[in-house]
């Protein structure tokens, strides 16, 4: 890991990876992310200027762990925060349990609760009632933490409204016990969205933006590469000119706008055909392509591959 | 500094002008993030830097390439962020300079005077290095000392090297009346003549950093007035056209930018959408009222459970009755931005939208073709009363300018079978006002409340949807 401290400002390089199978704090496995440089200057520029990045993209170019990546790099804490369509802009901050403070202060009533237990319903300062969203923590952190908004645009239209003083002056008050939350460090928000529904101007406002562009082939080679050292090099490339192939015949067929194969059903569709023995699996590439369920998942898709490799022999 | 010298100030005004959503703070983004070394290595740096903070989402991306190259092939904006970038670096080295200057003075000086000094410099460099907040600030200056008003490059050059020779000359002058004089007693009285020399000129520094900032502040007063004149988006969607007829872009960038040629934009019918809401509390009961609560246990005298109630969704659900084809033909694109954000942007309930030719008799029309046809009572029976409400977009005649008599009987009577059905209604006309009169618009203009195609017109039509027309009635007689 890099040592971020010393460092005039926090910059991420994009350079640094994860080893294969190694895990992160909470134990998920981490990945090798490999960021175009525009990425990387997109990140760099967020985390200077101490805005939320809003990246869009089509689904599976990487989005989402993009955040991982950069806090691995800048051995930072990863606050990640999935975004439900019943999520609300507090959900983020903290949550009051109201309904417990009201317990207690009942057994309280009927003089079911030890003296110091009473004393902790009492205390202002130790909040036992609130529970912490992400952005609730990352805000009561010493250094600067990486804050993942996983698909913004699920919620409720309003949702984004609701986080525009907390992301724009880093503080919000607790309503229930009149405490404040400051900043301590700025989180470096990442945020991503899937385009579902439009963003309200207020918060594009506040957002750096950056389309985050399928992976080129040199950059999916790299990135099996990694994920899968001991493959046969043929193999790689062989499985990757087929893959672009398909998702060429599915941009030309359904534009730009529609869902095609992404990186994410590469690496397991490359996962499976791993599985055989080299001249095995090379001679499958050469008909249909095998395995087509991992990388087609509509009907639609599935007739409309079928019709063209019936066409090709 | 002139306000022409201002980087990408061209740039910045030509996207406003085309519609694009940015202030004086998203101005001052770009000047922060150039200052800190970002996008100033070459021309598709810049233009990086510029699309990470100025825009939004990809169509505007294909607005803001348009202007790019446009502004970019005038080279002016190249030469002002080439120049800032050579400012930037020949900050840094006369920052150099001046450390070095100050070391040379103070190692001959004496040790003490080298702690309070670096210390000083320290400190101001850090205070100025902090972004400055207040939005009139354009340009904060990162270093002290330096003449952040010098942007033209062979001049600067000059001053520079010139006010660096000065800044160095008088420390050599001083280093040998220091040896001079410390050879001779090395008192304590020299130390501190040398420490009020040099916190007399650090303050001076200062002083001159606030006048340039002051200065600066100014410019972008009047930078921000001269964005400001655009208000009207009508005036907006003007200047894109003339943007366009005036360049031989390609066909493919001309039709981008055409497309916005319509007199409400899309963000703009997006809020309004918003506006038509009425909130219910409906569906399965999640959210914990902690008022209810409360006074239930005053009820109960005591805690038994708490009470539990169902979110807030809004109930409005809007029928869009389109008028399609005939003279209606030339607002196609309008009608179908109008069903676009109502579907996408607002946050209805149910919206339903249905096509006519003219005037609704007996059948209206799933899809814009008429293919689809559905029975006028079919649909509205379907309709609930109390959350349903209508916006019809048609010319209602105004744009041929005809007397139909038949048409407006027929209106007539479809409105009031539509009214038994529903709440509220309001008619959108793409036509301006002072083309109704006298025509069959003027008359239906008479039986619901019309508005014209423009901001102030949707924001009144959605408020009769919302239930707030209180001068309707005033209005027509």
């Amino acid at each position: 890991m890099v040592e971020a401290v010393g460092r005039p400002f926090l910059e991420y390089t994009g350079k640094v990876q994860p080893q294969l199978g190694e895990r992160g704090a909470n134990g998920q496995l981490l990945y090798p992310y490999f960021p175009n440089p525009e990425l990387v200057e997109a990140v760099n520029l967020a985390i200077y200027l101490e805005r939320p990045l809003l990246l869009k993209g089509e689904p599976g170019c990487g989005k989402t762990l993009l955040a991982s990546a950069v806090a691995y790099e800048l051995g930072l804490k990863l606050e990640a925060w999935y975004v439900k369509s019943t999520s609300r802009g507090r959900d983020g901050l903290y949550n009051y349990d109201a309904v417990g403070r009201l317990r207690d202060a009942q057994l309280a009533t009927s003089n079911r609760l030890t003296a110091e237990q009473i004393l902790r319903i009492d205390d202002p300062t130790t909040s036992t009632y609130v529970r912490w969203g992400p952005l609730g923590r990352a805000f009561q952190q010493e250094q600067r933490t990486v804050v993942l908004i996983d698909e913004i645009d699920k919620a409720d239209i309003d949702f984004p409204n609701d986080l525009l003083l907390e992301l724009d002056q880093k503080r919000f008050i607790v309503e229930e016990t009149g405490q404040e939350i400051k900043a301590k460090a700025a989180p470096i928000v990442l945020i991503t969205s899937n385009d579902e529904k439009d963003l309200p101007d207020a918060f594009l406002r506040r957002c750096l933006f950056h389309y985050v562009e399928f992976p080129s082939r040199e950059r999916l080679i790299q990135i099996v590469n990694a994920l899968f050292p001991t493959s046969p090099q043929d193999l790689i490339d062989k499985a990757i000119v087929r893959f672009l192939l398909l998702r060429e015949e599915m941009r030309k067929d359904k534009g730009e706008a529609g869902k095609k194969v992404s990186t994410s059903e590469l690496i397991d569709w490359f996962r499976v055909l791993r599985r055989y023995p080299e001249d095995e699996a090379l001679a499958k590439l050469d008909g249909k392509i095998p395995y087509a369920g991992v990388l087609l998942k509509s009907w639609d898709d599935h007739i409309r591959y079928l019709r063209q490799s019936r066409g090709r022999e | 500094m002139d306000v022409n010298d201002l980087p990408l100030l061209e740039l910045f005004t030509k996207l406003r002008e085309a519609g694009l959503p940015l202030g004086i703070d998203e101005y001052q983004l770009v000047l922060q993030a150039m200052q800190a070394g970002f996008g100033i290595n070459d021309q598709a740096a810049l233009k990086r830097l510029c699309q990470t903070l100025w825009i939004k989402s990809t169509e505007e991306m294909q607005l803001f390439e348009h202007h790019f190259e446009q502004v970019m092939s005038s080279k002016a904006v190249l030469a002002t962020s080439s120049t800032l970038a050579m400012t930037i670096r020949q900050r840094q080295l006369s920052q150099i300079n001046r450390y070095v200057a100050l070391a040379g003075a103070c190692i001959i000086g004496a040790g003490i005077v080298w702690g309070i000094t670096s210390r000083n410099q320290n400190q101001t460099t850090k205070d100025s290095a902090i972004p400055s907040q207040s939005p009139g600030l354009i340009n904060p200056t990162p270093t002290p000392g330096t003449n952040p008003s010098a942007t033209t490059a062979p001049q600067t050059n000059q001053i520079q090297n010139k006010s660096n020779w000065e800044t160095i000359a008088p420390f050599i002058s001083l280093a040998f009346k220091v040896v001079g004089v410390g050879l001779a007693s090395a008192s304590v009285l020299t130390t501190y003549t040398i420490i009020g020399w040099l916190t007399q000129r650090l303050s001076k520094q200062t002083a001159n950093d606030d006048s340039s900032l002051l200065q600066e502040t100014k410019d972008s007063d009047i930078s921000s007035s001269l964005t400001q004149v655009i208000e009207d988006e009508v005036q907006v969607a003007q200047a894109v056209l003339q943007a366009t007829s005036r360049s031989d872009q390609n066909s493919y960038n001309q039709f981008i930018l055409s497309f916005d040629y319509l007199p409400v934009t899309q963000r703009q019918m997006k809020q309004m959408w918003r506006y038509l809401r009425r909130m219910i509390r409906e569906g399965m009961p999640t959210e914990l009222d902690v008022e209810a609560t409360i006074k239930q246990i005053g009820y109960q005298g005591t805690f038994l459970e708490p009470v539990i109630v169902p979110r807030r969704v809004n109930r409005t659900e809007l029928l869009l009755l389109i008028d399609q084809d005939g003279s209606m033909i030339p607002f196609h694109s309008l009608s179908q931005r109008l069903v676009e954000t109502a579907l996408r942007g607002g946050r209805l309930g149910r919206s339903n939208i249905y096509y006519f030719h003219n005037c609704p008799v007996e059948y209206l029309y799933q899809d814009p073709n008429h293919q689809q046809a559905e029975l006028i009572e079919n649909v509205l029976v379907q309709l609930r009363q109390e959350r349903t409400v209508v916006l019809i977009f048609s010319d209602a005649g105004a744009a041929r300018g005809g007397f139909n008599p038949e048409r407006i009987d027929l209106t007539g009577a479809f409105v009031k079978q539509l009214e038994q059905y529903i709440r509220y209604i309001a008619w959108l006309n793409p036509m301006p006002r002072s083309r109704w009169l006298g025509t069959t618009a003027g008359e239906i203009a008479h039986l619901i409340p019309m508005y014209e195609v423009n901001r102030r017109g949707m924001q009144d039509a959605i408020d009769v949807l919302r239930g707030r027309s209180p001068n309707f009635q005033e209005r027509i007689k």
